[in-house]
């Protein structure tokens, strides 16, 4: 099967708000998705949903999703009580979970950090560390739910490098969430525009190497995007 | 004085940073505290702590209590001098008196204490990791901690009579109600976000109780077994007033029938210094295992 | 910004003298208001040779811990003749008095005769204002000697090597070193566990708890239930040797003496207190329905038992033979305590002597149209 995930028909109330109201999405292996919508479109629902996280929900549908998949929340959820290893290595069974650890780390370019608590580290580090927790499993999907959101714009800037390098490197099937079009478009092979709980758009990133038409392409998408979600920016009007 | 002072560490209290390092224990890096200094300095902070400034209360007491005491103020025979205090001290030293009823009171409290933290962790364990549990227990703590424990001691002394296992078990009861509920809490209130982490690693039961919800819940135990010490001291006072034959409270007891003021004093002041101590071996014990928190700078 | 870093600011000197000056304030005072020597001569002392005077002044108040004493003057209405203010203080038994004594908030103590002896040898001097006694301290003992269920003592010879509760502030602890001495026994051959009894259940929950085998305690209800509860596990009442202990005495501070007001009232209490004691003797089984089944709610039969264990009481002539019982009961403590003898008459103020057996036999004899 070439397809990491399915989803088909997915529903998802919470009390009486239905949030996800028929979704149907596919992901192949390796791809990357992005999936941008604006607050309360539902799109950490769908996320969480595939990640098995909220048992308290109603609702109805069919979700195939692979054996081995991780996840990145936005804040980096490293225990405090647990050295930057040991966090790394947590779940991780078998003999060379520590080396598997520790080439992770030296990945993320945080090598020599294994003995450091998480409240010594930045931002940036800590998501680093969290990154490292996933790539050490080696992943079929990546679930990543806003995991930038709450860095500061330089280091955003590094972290999307550090993504699309990694997701070269170990190529997992990845689904982005996030309300960033910039991010989507740099990053994605793939952007899913949800809205309302339900998919309107799905839109192939096709970004020619040759740099002018890239920027160009990169301003049309951004423009076409934005339109989706509503939102008019100078930028783009310009364009 | 030094010229640059750390401030104390918050989550050990009020032990004074220089006193914990030369204790030994690694404080965290300074990044914080120097912001949090910085605001307590400004120029409507507090201003600049003092290393011993938390010496000054117990020193003015001792000052005011010497001053009355040889200017005849204060009548000995209501309250001895301290150097009288000191030198009766001396005297029930060389006895072994002290040395003795200290020994069995200690023993006693740490009895109790052992007990009283063994079954609390235990219950809350299971009260805590369990819907179960909480159902069958809960309840029938928050009932017992409505009832203080030193109004149950005329039922206890008819069930345990008044040997050392009234004593010690009163004592573990009276450890037993902070043990339970700070640790309860502390089990049932990790932060579900750690849940989350711990389902999308897809943990087993077994990881997730040990790698997020004991080490999750050791400062509330922490916190727990500071007031669990406080309690079993005060127990320990009030059930060696009771047809006790050793202890402290013994001696403190024989002494009012003497007159003995200064043995009184001293009495106290080996309860006090007792509680002190106590308070700050947690204190300890919280600040090298929770190395991993960040300080909470004053 | 600021530094981060904080630079030391030395305290102005102003500032610093300003704290210093309150700092020393309090000190300063102290110094200052401390009593010099002891201001007892200008209250108008009362040397204890002058006789005691006649009249109460008004305003004057004594505090008083006599139960049974209280119960009888509210009883009879007695108390609205008191010419001066009565505070009943509910403290019973030596160490309450001594400690009431120490605290100086208590001015008349009830106590058998050993506490008085003690309050000297602790540093506080009192004296003996009052005495009564009961007419058969032999087949009436204030106390008895209680042993311990699974003790294996069955008899008074079987208390070698055994633990005995020991209170050498009170007539306990005479009970039980004359019990040793009738037996041949010292103090080296049994273990005495000292330990002061300042309530009923003290020795009782002593014994049922193991620390003792053995314990003085009186006739009352609480021994008849203790051995009705444990006399089959072995717990025993015993009668010890023929000598008294049924001295009760009123006592007081010396400086309460010293004190002219209270000295007058003082013998004013020692009089109505004789005839309350006559009226107690004279009135036994309105008395046992008064106090002991109303004040002390204990049940008909208890209260029966014990006003039956108690006899009938009587106030000496005079003080001689008391004096002696004294003095016999100082030397043999004094070995015990490591204390030193003295003069036992130096405990007794011999001035209330005559005024308590006077009220006494004045009460005895039929009310005529002359009274008081």
């Amino acid at each position: 099967m070439t397809q990491a995930v399915r989803v088909r028909n997915l529903v998802r109330r919470f009390t009486l708000r239905g949030v996800l109201n028929g979704v149907d999405l596919d992901i192949a292996k390796g791809e990357f998705v992005a999936l941008l919508g604006r607050s309360g479109s539902g799109k950490s629902t769908l996320l969480r949903a595939l990640a098995d996280l909220d048992q308290e929900a109603t609702g109805s549908g069919e979700t195939v999703v692979p054996e081995r998949l991780s996840v990145i929340f936005q804040d980096a959820r490293l225990l405090p009580w647990k050295r930057v290893l040991d966090n790394v290595v947590l779940g991780l069974n078998g003999p060379d979970a520590r080396r598997r650890a520790l080439t992770a780390l030296d990945e993320v370019r945080l090598a020599g950090r294994e003995r450091a608590w998480p409240h010594e580290l930045s931002g940036g580090e800590q998501q680093r560390v969290a990154l490292a927790r996933s790539l050490s499993r080696d992943p079929e999907l990546l679930l990543a739910d806003e995991p930038f959101g709450a860095l500061d714009a330089l280091t955003r800037i590094r972290m999307h490098g550090l993504l699309r390098q990694l997701s070269i490197v170990h190529n997992p099937a990845v689904l982005l969430v996030t309300h960033d079009v910039d991010e989507a478009i740099e990053l994605a092979d793939r952007v899913v525009v949800l809205e309302d709980g339900r998919i309107v758009a799905d839109i192939a990133i096709d970004l020619p190497p040759d740099a002018a038409a890239r920027a160009a392409r990169f301003i049309a998408l951004r423009r076409q995007l934005l339109a989706l979600l509503g939102v008019h920016d100078a930028l783009t009007e310009a364009a | 004085m030094n010229a640059q002072t750390p401030s104390p560490l918050g989550i050990a209290g009020e032990i004074p940073a220089p006193v914990l390092e030369t204790l030994g224990v690694r404080l965290p890096p300074t990044a914080d505290r120097a912001r949090a200094q910085a605001g307590q300095h400004g120029r409507l902070g507090l201003g600049k702590p003092l290393a011993y400034g938390w010496l000054l209360g117990p020193a003015l007491l001792i000052f005011y209590w010497s001053v009355g005491s040889a200017s005849g103020y204060i009548d000995s025979r209501v309250l001895p001098a301290p150097w009288a205090t000191v030198t009766t001290a001396i005297d029930l030293i060389r006895d072994g008196r002290l040395q003795a009823n200290l020994a069995i009171s200690a023993v006693r409290a740490g009895e109790g204490l052992f007990f009283g933290v063994m079954v609390g962790v235990a219950v809350a364990l299971v009260s805590g990791l369990s819907l179960v549990g909480g159902y069958v227990f809960d309840g029938l703590v928050q009932m017992k901690r409505a009832i203080p424990t030193l109004a149950l001691i005329p039922l206890v002394i008819l069930w345990f009579g008044i040997g050392e296992a009234m004593k010690v078990t009163v004592i573990a009861m009276s450890v037993f109600i902070p043990i339970y509920l700070q640790t309860h809490n502390a089990l049932r209130g990790i932060d579900i976000k750690y849940v989350e982490l711990a389902e999308s690693l897809r943990l087993s039961h077994g990881a997730f109780i040990r790698h997020v919800v004991l080490p999750g819940a050791l400062p509330g135990f922490l916190l727990g077994l500071r007031f669990a010490v406080m309690g079993a001291w005060l127990a320990l006072v009030v059930v060696e007033q009771l047809n006790a034959t050793s202890g402290i409270g013994y001696m403190i007891n024989l002494a009012r029938t003497y007159a003995q003021t200064d043995v009184i004093v001293v009495g106290l002041v080996v309860y006090a210094l007792l509680g002190l101590a106590s308070d700050f071996a947690v204190r300890f014990i919280e600040a090298r295992t929770l190395t991993w928190r960040r300080t909470l700078a004053r | 910004m600021g530094p981060a870093v904080a630079t030391t600011r030395p305290m102005r000197p102003v500032t610093f003298l300003v704290a210093a000056l309150i700092v020393a304030a309090p000190a300063a005072y102290m110094v200052a208001a401390a009593p010099h020597g002891h201001a007892l001569v200008d209250r108008g002392a009362l040397p204890l040779t002058a006789p005691l005077p006649t009249t109460v002044p008004p305003g004057v108040t004594l505090v008083i811990g006599d139960a049974m004493t209280e119960r009888v003057l509210k009883h009879t209405g007695w108390i609205k003749d008191v010419p001066f203010t009565i505070k009943w203080a509910q403290i019973a038994g030596g160490p309450g008095v001594t400690e009431a004594f120490h605290a100086k908030v208590l001015d008349v103590g009830l106590g058998v005769h050993i506490p008085p002896i003690h309050a000297v040898w602790v540093g506080i001097p009192v004296r003996i204002i009052a005495v009564v006694m009961r007419a058969d301290p032999v087949g009436h003992p204030l106390y008895e000697l209680a042993t311990a269920p699974r003790s294996g003592i069955n008899s008074l010879a079987d208390l070698r090597g055994k633990r005995i509760a020991f209170s050498p502030g009170q007539v306990q602890g005479e009970v039980v070193l004359r019990t040793l001495q009738s037996q041949g026994l010292s103090t080296k051959d049994v273990t005495l566990v000292e330990l002061p009894s300042t309530s009923a259940d003290i020795y009782i929950n002593a014994l049922i708890g193991g620390l003792v085998d053995v314990a003085p305690m009186a006739p009352g209800a609480a021994a008849k239930h203790y051995v009705a509860n444990y006399g089959d596990e072995g717990a025993r009442v015993l009668r010890h040797a023929p000598f008294r202990d049924d001295v009760t005495t009123l006592y007081v501070r010396q400086e309460t003496l010293e004190d002219p007001g209270k000295a007058a009232a003082l013998r004013e209490y020692v009089k109505i207190w004789a005839r309350a004691q006559l009226w107690m003797q004279a009135h036994k089984e309105e008395w046992t329905q008064t106090y002991y089944v109303k004040d002390q709610h204990l049940s008909n039969t208890d209260a029966h038992y014990v006003a039956d264990a108690a006899g009938d009481r009587v106030i000496p002539r005079d003080w001689n033979e008391v004096i002696r019982l004294q003095q016999s009961a100082i030397d043999l403590m004094a070995g015990q305590m490591g204390q030193k003898r003295f003069d036992a008459a130096t405990l007794f103020d011999r001035r209330f002597e005559a005024v308590g057996a006077d009220a006494w036999a004045q009460a005895a004899r039929p009310p005529t149209l002359a009274a008081q």
